[in-house]
């Protein structure tokens, strides 16, 4: 129970630390979602961009949390 | 095909966005490739964890949620209720005190009969078009 809180905290912290561009495309696609085909009308970017930018997005919150400490606190929000 | 090409594919796949044939391409390559094999996992449990957290309503939603829950129906329906029956006895005694008045003249009573029955009836023809729109409107039900 508190591992699974610890990881949450850390995600959101994850998640935080993105640049707003990446944080978006992944809550539209991992917690929304919503199709590539919608994704790039709500962004308004091709929609072949979309799986490239998802992709270095979703590798950018893998680095930050593998390089994150464990940390029991922080913030619950998603954006 | 080379890893750097299929790892830019693995979102997709993941999503299930890919045509057959591209599908069919990672999953040969996932089978051979322990590099990415393991990002694809990796990429799996991110997604998953992130399908799992919880997102803060917003606050429309919370207002939408105090202003139709069961205390603020009620409250309203009965605010309505005691306000509609409170006003029709006000209205019901004031017209029969202006009828029954001894000192005022026959005349004015039915001019002013007429002036406020003149009132009523346009206030009753604007409602009923206002209830015949709100009734065939087709998009009353969607929320905006």
């Amino acid at each position: 129970m508190f591992e699974q809180e610890s990881e949450r905290l850390q995600l959101h912290k994850a998640l935080s630390s993105l640049s707003s561009d990446q944080r978006e495309i992944i809550c539209l696609k991992d917690f929304h979602d919503f199709s590539y085909e919608e994704i790039a009308q709500i962004m308004s970017i091709e929609k072949g961009t979309v799986m490239s930018r998802l992709h270095r997005a979703r590798m950018s919150l893998k680095k930050k949390l593998l390089n994150q400490p464990i940390v029991a606190g922080g913030n619950n929000e998603v954006y | 095909m080379k890893c750097i090409e299929i790892e830019e594919l693995i979102s997709g796949y993941l999503d299930a966005e890919l045509t057959q044939q591209e599908s069919q391409k990672v999953r040969l390559h996932l089978e051979t490739c322990e590099h990415c094999e393991q990002i694809h996992c990796e990429m799996l449990a991110l997604k998953k964890q992130m399908s799992a957290l919880s997102y803060p309503p917003s606050d429309l939603d919370r207002l939408e949620d105090l202003e139709t829950d069961l205390t603020a129906s009620l409250s309203a329906a009965t605010g309505w209720i005691l306000l509609g029956t409170g006003a029709l006895i006000v209205i019901a005694f004031a017209i029969y005190q202006f009828l029954v008045a001894p000192d005022t003249p026959l005349l004015v009573k039915i001019f002013n009969s007429v002036f406020v029955l003149g009132g009523v009836c346009l206030f009753i023809s604007v409602l009923r078009q206002r209830l015949m729109t709100l009734k065939h409107d087709k998009y009353r039900k969607v929320k905006l």
